[in-house]
């Protein structure tokens, strides 16, 4: 049993070593996108994908999206007029906590190359 | 000045709260009786100077166990069901393009089918093994049914033990593993793989035998464990593509 566990840490540390090579946006972030980041991964990423440019286990991916769109989803569960929805649910609570953060959140969102 | 547990996502969090709270009083009950109780019990029947503490325990540890047990199963399959509506409520369709489903499905599966065993087979059967335990402390003889229920109550608990490691990986996975969906994969045949690979093993936990799968030891169980959460989640891999 012992190594039946060393074998499973081991594999699980290995593989989080090997992962920290990649998903990086290619340019280093300004101040304002480099809060958008630590805003996106301490509240968005339990739905979307850490790597925002796929979609994640609940949520799409949302890389470019415009600040209309991240206002409106942030702020009131809602959708900008005319904008037509990659999944269509109300699943995703609103975060009004997250006021004062949307444009740095829009800053992060955009900061990755267009997938 | 808000506090956010007073919202709708942190009435979601106080229910998972209570989900994992009752789950680890489960699970860890259900290791005990797997990994710890049941060894010391075989160390007990194999030395006849000490063989009568087994019948103590039996009357006055077990009921003990089994009461924080089936309990625990009750609270974390009501949370978990009340969890998934909550969820489900406001999804709509979409939910079954997105990974979180089938990961949250097939662990969904087996804890309920894990509750179930606890419910209807486990407690049932230990009934009859502590009723057993009890007569023979007061002179009488043991029930001749005893032993069969003892063994079907085993046989599913080791079983729970086997589901409990594809359980955890796939609860664990809904929302820690995004995986890639395509929206129009073929919901129907995935979950007709699950079903049949979970069927087949919750047959034989009614009517097999734990050497036909190999977890009759708790390293089998354990091997096994993962060897099927390796199977379950490459289908659901192979299949949501």
């Amino acid at each position: 049993m012992k190594r039946t566990f060393s074998i499973m840490v081991g594999g699980a540390m290995l593989l989080s070593l090997l992962s920290c090579q990649k998903g990086e946006p290619q340019k280093p972030l300004s101040t304002l996108e480099a809060r958008g980041k630590a805003t996106f991964m301490s509240n968005c990423i339990a739905c979307h994908n850490p790597n925002p440019t796929i979609d994640g286990s609940i949520g799409p991916a949302i890389a470019g999206s415009s600040l209309e769109l991240v206002t409106a989803r942030v702020l009131t569960r809602s959708y900008p007029p005319g904008y037509k929805p990659k999944r269509d649910t109300e699943v995703m609570p609103d975060f009004p906590q997250l006021k004062d953060d949307i444009p740095a959140l829009h800053a992060y969102l955009n900061s990755f190359n267009k997938p | 000045m808000t506090f956010s547990l007073f919202t709708a996502p942190g009435a979601e969090l106080f229910l998972r709260y209570i989900h994992y709270f009752a789950g680890v009083i489960w699970i860890g009950v259900l290791y005990y009786f797997n990994f710890i109780q049941g060894e010391w019990f075989k160390e007990l029947d194999a030395d006849e100077k000490i063989k009568s503490s087994r019948g103590v325990a039996v009357r006055t540890l077990v009921p003990r166990a089994l009461a924080w047990f089936r309990y625990g199963a009750l609270f974390t399959f009501l949370s978990g069901v009340t969890l998934l509506g909550l969820k489900g409520h406001g999804f709509g369709s979409a939910m079954f393009q997105t990974s979180w489903w089938a990961f949250i499905a097939t662990g969904a599966l087996l804890g309920t089918i894990m509750f179930l065993n606890v419910w209807l087979v486990i407690w049932p059967n230990q009934k009859i093994v502590i009723a057993s335990a009890k007569q023979v402390a007061a002179g009488g003889q043991a029930l001749p049914e005893a032993a069969a229920a003892g063994a079907k109550a085993g046989l599913a608990s080791r079983h729970n033990t086997l589901f409990s490691l594809p359980m955890l990986f796939f609860m664990g996975a809904a929302s820690h593993l995004p995986a890639n969906v395509n929206p129009d994969y073929n919901g129907k045949i995935l979950a007709l793989v699950i079903i049949l690979i979970v069927g087949l093993l919750e047959l034989n936990a009614l009517k097999g035998k734990t050497d036909t799968i190999k977890i009759t030891s708790i390293k089998g169980v354990v091997h096994m464990g993962i060897f099927l959460t390796a199977i379950l989640y490459v289908a659901i891999e192979l299949l949501t593509k």
